[in-house]
């Protein structure tokens, strides 16, 4: 077995392999830079001397990943740039292409086979907004073909897979990979509903943790930088103690009532594919979104009101909700791979 | 799209609001031009013309060097889990 898993999302960045004792080493980053002009060598110097991940094009300096978020949360005035939106990279940010080219070859500085095989994962086309999940696929793809490892230079074998089927292969291998899998990333919703390890079909929703974002700040007058900062923090069961965490726990709660909405819809739509099944299916739900404490059983609650056209079993959220879809991956690479 | 083409040498330049050139030479000598309109639209202009093709050529990607680079020796945070 070998090969490498990667979880191409919005916001983070995640790569998957084993180690020679079959441990899963997750590299995580954050998908965000900021543009700094290098107007002032001084303070780019001391950057560089702090160990800050740094690109020095022209005048013009880029900070990376999750330095680039702790500048823009302490600075406000300075922009923060995201090089994917709403699952796809970002048409509007000219250098998206490159700066990820960047980020995701310095996650992968493990790969010691010429042509290991590496699954990564895309997004299904939203049923809520106009997506084209294949031209960014096709860039992820180019992407990971330019990489050459060093010294050897070694190159990859890159295979997409759907960001949710990879999430049933990560964590319902006991219920024989039958099931749906619902990754709550940045930018989308994913949804696979998966038998035998066989995608049934497969849908996504664009607005999630973005969207709660962008919609907290709004309501507080704080900047998404910050709202998503104190995302991290909340915890979906208790009751809210300030202005911030009342915004963002109502706008979790929104996001879920629709998303839920629009599963209810998609599911019906795609009902002539629906599998004949004589149990209830199991739903495992991930991704960074889904993280803060609570946000299983809101969404759980919500789910029951909503009267699903198929029976539902437990929701299962993993501890590592973060990491399950990079999981997924390397478990597809490494069952490709036999 | 670029990945059907088999071919060796793709360079990539990056050109002004969002206009991306991918060239391609060596069996095949071809220029695609991939304009993103400010709506996220994708147009692909194809000029170029054929010389010879075989079986086994393969796109042979590069990204032309974007800048230097620092502090990514340990870019990431490494989480590690025991395995199933």
């Amino acid at each position: 077995m070998g090969g490498f898993g990667f979880d191409c999302g919005t916001y983070n960045l995640v790569a998957c392999h084993r180690d020679s004792d079959g441990n899963f080493i997750h590299k995580r980053e954050v998908n965000a830079f900021l543009e700094m002009p290098l107007e002032n060598r001084f303070v780019f110097n001391m950057m560089k001397t702090a160990g800050v991940p740094l690109i020095e094009r022209g005048d013009v300096a880029y900070a990376l990943g999750e330095a680039a978020i702790n500048m823009a949360y302490t600075m406000p005035s300075i922009e923060l740039k995201r090089p994917m939106k709403d699952g796809c990279v970002n048409p509007k940010e000219r250098d998206a292409f490159e700066i990820m080219n960047i980020m995701m070859h310095s996650l992968l500085d493990d790969v010691q086979n010429e042509g290991d095989l590496l699954y990564y994962s895309v997004p299904a086309n939203a049923i809520n907004a106009e997506t084209d999940a294949d031209y960014h696929g096709k860039i992820l793809e180019a992407i990971f073909k330019a990489y050459r490892s060093k010294p050897d230079g070694f190159k990859i074998t890159p295979m997409p897979i759907n960001e949710a089927l990879a999430l049933v292969y990560a964590e319902l291998a006991e219920k024989a990979f039958t099931g749906i899998g619902i990754s709550f990333g940045a930018g989308m919703v994913n949804l696979c509903f998966a038998m035998y390890g066989a995608p049934v079909f497969t849908f996504s929703i664009v607005n999630s943790g973005d969207w709660i974002d962008k919609q907290a700040a709004r309501a507080t007058g704080e900047s998404v930088t910050f709202i998503n900062k104190e995302k991290e923090k909340i915890d979906l069961g208790q009751e809210p103690k300030t202005l911030v965490e009342r915004a963002i726990i109502t706008q979790y709660n929104l996001m879920i009532e629709k998303t839920v909405g629009t599963i209810k819809k998609g599911l019906i739509d795609h009902s002539d594919k629906k599998a004949r099944l004589d149990h209830p299916v199991d739903i495992i739900i991930a991704g960074g979104t889904s993280s803060p404490p609570g946000f299983d059983s809101l969404f759980a609650k919500v789910l029951k009101n909503a009267e699903l056209p198929i029976d539902i079993g437990r929701v299962i959220r993993p501890n590592d909700p973060l990491y399950s879809v990079a999981r997924g991956c390397l478990i597809a690479a490494e069952n490709a791979s036999q | 799209m670029p990945q059907k083409i088999k071919a060796r040498n793709v360079t990539y330049v990056q050109g002004q609001d969002g206009e991306v050139n991918l060239k391609i030479d060596h069996q095949i000598d071809l220029n695609l031009t991939i304009n993103l309109d400010s709506a996220g639209g994708i147009k692909v202009n194809v000029q170029g013309s054929y010389a010879e093709q075989t079986e086994d050529d393969e796109v042979d990607w590069v990204v032309p060097d974007f800048g230097a680079t620092t502090g990514l020796a340990d870019f990431g945070k490494n989480i590690k889990q025991e395995g199933e």
